[in-house]
């Protein structure tokens, strides 16, 4: 808890510091830290549930105020209440990645711009982000993890002391509420009392230019994107020397400010391989040890800086912390990358998958429409609703209105010129076009080189992608042999990174089959609550001859037995199934096939596929 | 944004980033010319620097009163109700800075294009259109954040508008027509997806901005950001002097566009650069000269010059050479340099 303490003190002295993202198991005590250092500095916790809407978020219109009065007014949301408070986000990685987009561009931005639904408003929204996430399997796209200054890792204390004074602090507060907070008032006071001292020292604190070249450098050896991780380290070395009581920031605070705000911008080096012990890729990465490397790069040899004569020369220290923090993290390559190979004409697999989406109409092959159960697609229809809080048709529901309107001025129902009842409202059939998803999962082992096939394969992934390119669909690959197991390139839109990525594709021994279906099985299962209207689809390339047993070190259990018994037992709604078989046609035995049955996944061999 | 005391960074200020201020600068003086694309990794200033386009941005005449901001002496393109002021001749002008209009990314589209004024017609039983955003965006400068990001038919909605210059809403029992002609900002992180081909040829420059690579210009930016933060007034107004001449040379390149001479060396150039990077249709053509043109005005010559071409050629060319999908292929800068060479 230390560390993300500080983090969140840090955020309370220093203003600028936008964004907070905690890493850490449930039942870490984060939620009660957060509320405690907010308590603390007299702010209250704005918190963000998974399943809010973009109208409870950035506000909505007051339909009430609207039918009763005529009046167009804007119903708060949480931005507003987290204005000059804090705004707090638990399993961020779960949120729609847009909607986490316009959360940061809002509190980055100081601000929020609504203009939807007959409401076009600006607000002010000067607040901090503390988002977490629980596990470490949670991705959060570089563009959004960019956002946050700070990242730790709250992982329970090491010590046995620090858990039992957790456990003894939980206890006490459910007996005695009341002495607990008596008893800790004084650690509450003092921390108050250091909030407000080093709030002060900030005011004048200045950064030396060196310490300001030492970040430069620091971010250039690390390789980050950008000049947000920069700017993060500024305003942190800053806040936790005043936090320590000093005037002037120092070396020490550099170093420690590089830990907190460079870790999760790292990018993920494609095809790195990790230690045989881990089986998965931390894609944010802890990436501490990386960062001091950096450091200490930077420490030992002062680069002279030349005058800058556009990057060519003055660059000239950086390429090489960046080589030699490189070749430092680079395990021995045994991978053997083979270049792409022909591309050939493909059949459509998917014209004939078979996924089940709810609402999707149309031939398969044809940009499917899905009526969009969010608010956001064209307009296309209305229809009745019972909703409190309708997506609201407001020409429909006036039209309804319109044949009662003079019983109801007779009646007397008020003096508006359209008089509307509850049973007018219609709400907006919206349509969109909708996305699929493609995760390829491909086996990378061994075999699939020595017979040459891994050209093939990749040949084949990239001549399905470049049919599916136009329509906007996510492509994703996964890679998997005994060394790791790797999600190369999390689903996304971007496909230019396709290429590079099939270029470079790790290859290594072994088949660990039982851990990839587990993996894909856990992984398709998040990925399909984040991204409800849209089809799925996973793309099995392996020979089926799986070797590594889920526990490597059982000799006795049958890999192949284990891995047909998990695949019969996976069940995603909304994702479809294929294998693609890259055994030798010659040989007896395709494993694969009996994958396909039990996966009831369409079945295809590479041959097949060349149309 | 919020109030109008939200100060951003001042444009002038910003470390580096040549080309894109370049480009951006371009569009201010011919907003003939389409647009600019930014295209780059995060955090690299790209919307820092749009939106404090602003506070370099000049001033034009508008119709008093019009949510619209009509021309007052465009008469052809109109909204209904200054065209009669116009006729009753009963009428005023006021002269108003460029605004920098942003698009959020959450927009629906009846607040882009406009739709029925709810209170007016539950007040008063009687129709009346309520402006949207491409009703601001008129004459101004939209900006749009993560313009990958944004759904189909909203982008379809921008394509149509800008196309044509007017804003046609035909829905939610609203006709309406209205003047919506704006240069077009968009910036995007391509890691997050491409742009759809209709869109990205829409857009007249493209710019790549990268992170800085140097250690000097990255410690700039952090001391100047520092400085800034301090005291935000004080750093703007330590840098108004350098604001108030950029606007100058901005209003004095307007003015003189026109009376700029492109030579036919010129357009047989631009059509030589066209040809030999293999451009479909005129559209790059045009956009060269246009470009090479606005960058002359800029640069206080009476006439376009090869180094104008040279200037805006890879702002050009950059998003239209004809990358098939999945190719690695990008725009090759040195091809052009000497290709460039090779014409003088």
């Amino acid at each position: 808890m230390d560390r993300a303490k500080k983090a969140m003190l840090c955020a309370m002295v220093n203003p600028g510091i936008k964004g907070v993202l905690i890493r850490g198991g449930s039942g870490t005590g984060k939620t009660m830290m957060v509320r405690s250092v907010g308590g603390i500095a007299d702010k209250s916790v704005v918190n963000v549930p998974l399943n809010v809407t973009d109208e409870q978020l950035f506000g909505s219109l007051d339909i009430e105020a609207a039918i009763k009065e005529g009046r167009i007014v804007m119903e708060e949301g949480l931005m507003k209440r987290a204005d000059g408070n804090l705004l707090y986000m638990d399993d961020a990685d779960l949120f729609d990645p847009k909607m986490l987009s316009s959360v940061t561009d809002a509190v980055l931005a100081g601000s929020v711009r609504v203009e939807r639904e007959n409401i076009s408003a600006v607000y002010g929204c000067d607040t901090t982000l503390i988002a977490t996430m629980n596990s470490n399997n949670s991705y959060l796209a570089p563009g959004i993890s960019d956002c946050f200054d700070i990242y730790v890792n709250a992982d329970f204390p090491e010590d046995a002391e620090g858990r039992l004074e957790i456990l003894r602090r939980n206890l006490d507060h459910e007996a005695d509420a009341d002495g607990l907070r008596d008893r800790y008032s004084d650690d509450e006071d003092e921390l108050m009392e250091r909030i407000a001292v080093a709030r002060e020292l900030l005011e004048g604190m200045r950064l030396t230019d060196d310490l300001i070249r030492m970040i430069a450098s620091i971010c250039m050896a690390a390789d980050i994107d950008g000049f947000r991780g920069d700017l993060s380290m500024m305003k942190v070395s800053m806040a936790l020397a005043a936090l320590d009581g000093r005037h002037e920031a120092e070396v020490g605070d550099i170093e420690e400010a590089a830990a907190m705000c460079l870790p999760h911008r790292r990018k993920p080096k494609k095809g790195h391989r990790e230690s045989a012990k881990k089986k998965e890729y931390d894609l944010l990465g802890t990436g501490e040890s990386h960062i001091r490397r950096a450091i200490h790069d930077d420490r030992r040899r002062k680069p002279e800086i030349a005058e800058d004569d556009g990057g060519a020369a003055a660059g000239s220290t950086a390429p090489q912390l960046l080589a030699d923090a490189r070749s430092r993290l680079g395990d021995e390559i045994e991978d053997v990358i083979t270049r792409i190979g022909e591309v050939f004409e493909t059949i459509d697999l998917f014209e004939n998958a078979t996924v089940g989406t709810a609402g999707a109409t149309g031939d398969s092959g044809m940009r499917r429409s899905a009526i969009s159960r969010s608010r956001s697609g064209r307009y296309v229809g209305a229809r009745l609703t019972e909703d409190r809080n309708p997506d609201l048709a407001f020409d429909a529901t006036v039209r309804a209105a319109s044949v009662h309107q003079r019983r109801r001025h007779a009646e007397g129902g008020g003096d508006m010129a359209v008089i509307i009842d509850k049973q007018d409202l219609r709400e907006k059939i919206r349509e969109t076009r909708s996305t699929s998803t493609f995760l390829f999962a491909v086996d990378a082992s061994g075999s699939l080189v020595i017979r040459n096939r891994m050209m093939a394969v990749k040949g084949a992934i990239l001549s399905l992608l470049k049919q599916h390119y136009a329509k906007r669909d996510r492509v994703g690959i996964m890679t998997f042999n005994s060394t790791a197991i790797q999600m190369v390139l999390p689903p996304s839109k971007s496909v230019e990174s396709v290429y590079n990525i099939l270029d470079n594709l790790p290859i290594g021994r072994r088949t660990p089959l039982s851990a990839a279906l587990v993996y894909l099985n856990e992984y398709m299962t998040v990925f399909t609550k984040k991204h409800k209207d849209e089809a799925c689809y996973v793309i099995l390339v392996t020979d089926g001859n799986a070797n590594v047993a889920l526990d490597p070190d059982d000799e006795e259990t049958d890999p192949l037995e284990e891995a047909l018994k998990i695949a019969s037992k996976i069940s995603i709604p909304n994702v479809g199934w294929i294998v693609i078989d890259t055994e030798k046609p010659s040989s007896e035995v395709h494993n694969a096939e009996r994958f396909a049955k039990q996966l009831r996944a369409d079945y295809y061999t590479l041959e097949d596929l060349r149309a | 944004m919020p109030s109008e005391n939200h100060v951003f960074f001042p444009f002038v200020a910003i470390v580096g980033q040549d080309e894109m201020k370049r480009a951006l600068l371009l569009n201010i003086i011919d907003p003939g010319i389409g647009g600019v694309l930014v295209r780059g990794e995060k955090g690299t200033a790209k919307s820092t620097a749009i939106r404090s386009l602003a506070q370099v941005l000049p001033e034009t005449e508008q119709m008093e009163g019009c949510p619209f901001h009509c021309d007052p002496a465009d008469t052809g393109n109109m909204c209904p109700e200054c065209a009669e002021k116009l006729a009753s001749g009963e009428f005023n002008t006021v002269i108003v800075p460029m605004r920098v209009v942003e698009l959020p990314l959450s927009a629906t589209e009846d607040r882009i294009v406009g739709t029925m004024d709810l209170e007016h017609v539950l007040q008063t039983g009687r129709r009346r259109f309520e402006p949207g955003v491409l009703a601001q965006a008129n004459r101004n400068l939209l900006y749009v954040d993560e313009v990958n990001l944004l759904e189909d038919h909203i982008v379809d909605l921008l394509l149509d508008s800008a196309a044509m210059g007017t804003n046609y809403v035909e829905r939610e029992g609203v006709s309406f027509s209205h003047p919506s002609k704006f240069i077009l900002v968009g910036s995007m992180n391509p890691e997050e997806g491409e742009l759809r081909p209709q869109l990205l040829d829409r857009f007249g420059l493209c710019v790549e901005v990268a992170g800085e690579r140097s250690v000097d210009r990255r410690a700039a930016v952090v001391m100047r950001r520092l400085d800034f933060d301090r005291d935000p007034a004080a750093y703007t107004e330590s840098c108004s002097e350098t604001t108030e001449d950029l606007s100058e040379r901005i209003r004095l390149a307007r003015e003189r566009l026109d009376d700029v001479e492109v030579g036919m060396d010129i357009v047989v150039a631009a059509s030589e650069i066209a040809v030999h990077f293999d451009m479909e249709g005129m559209r790059a053509d045009i956009t060269l000269i246009r470009a090479a043109r606005a960058n002359a005005a800029f640069e206080g010559r009476g006439a376009v010059v090869k180094e104008d071409l040279a200037a805006v050629a890879p702002l050009v060319l950059e998003h239209r050479v004809r990358r098939r999908p999945f190719e690695n292929a990008s725009f090759d800068r040195r091809e052009l340099e000497d290709f460039l060479r090779s014409l003088s």
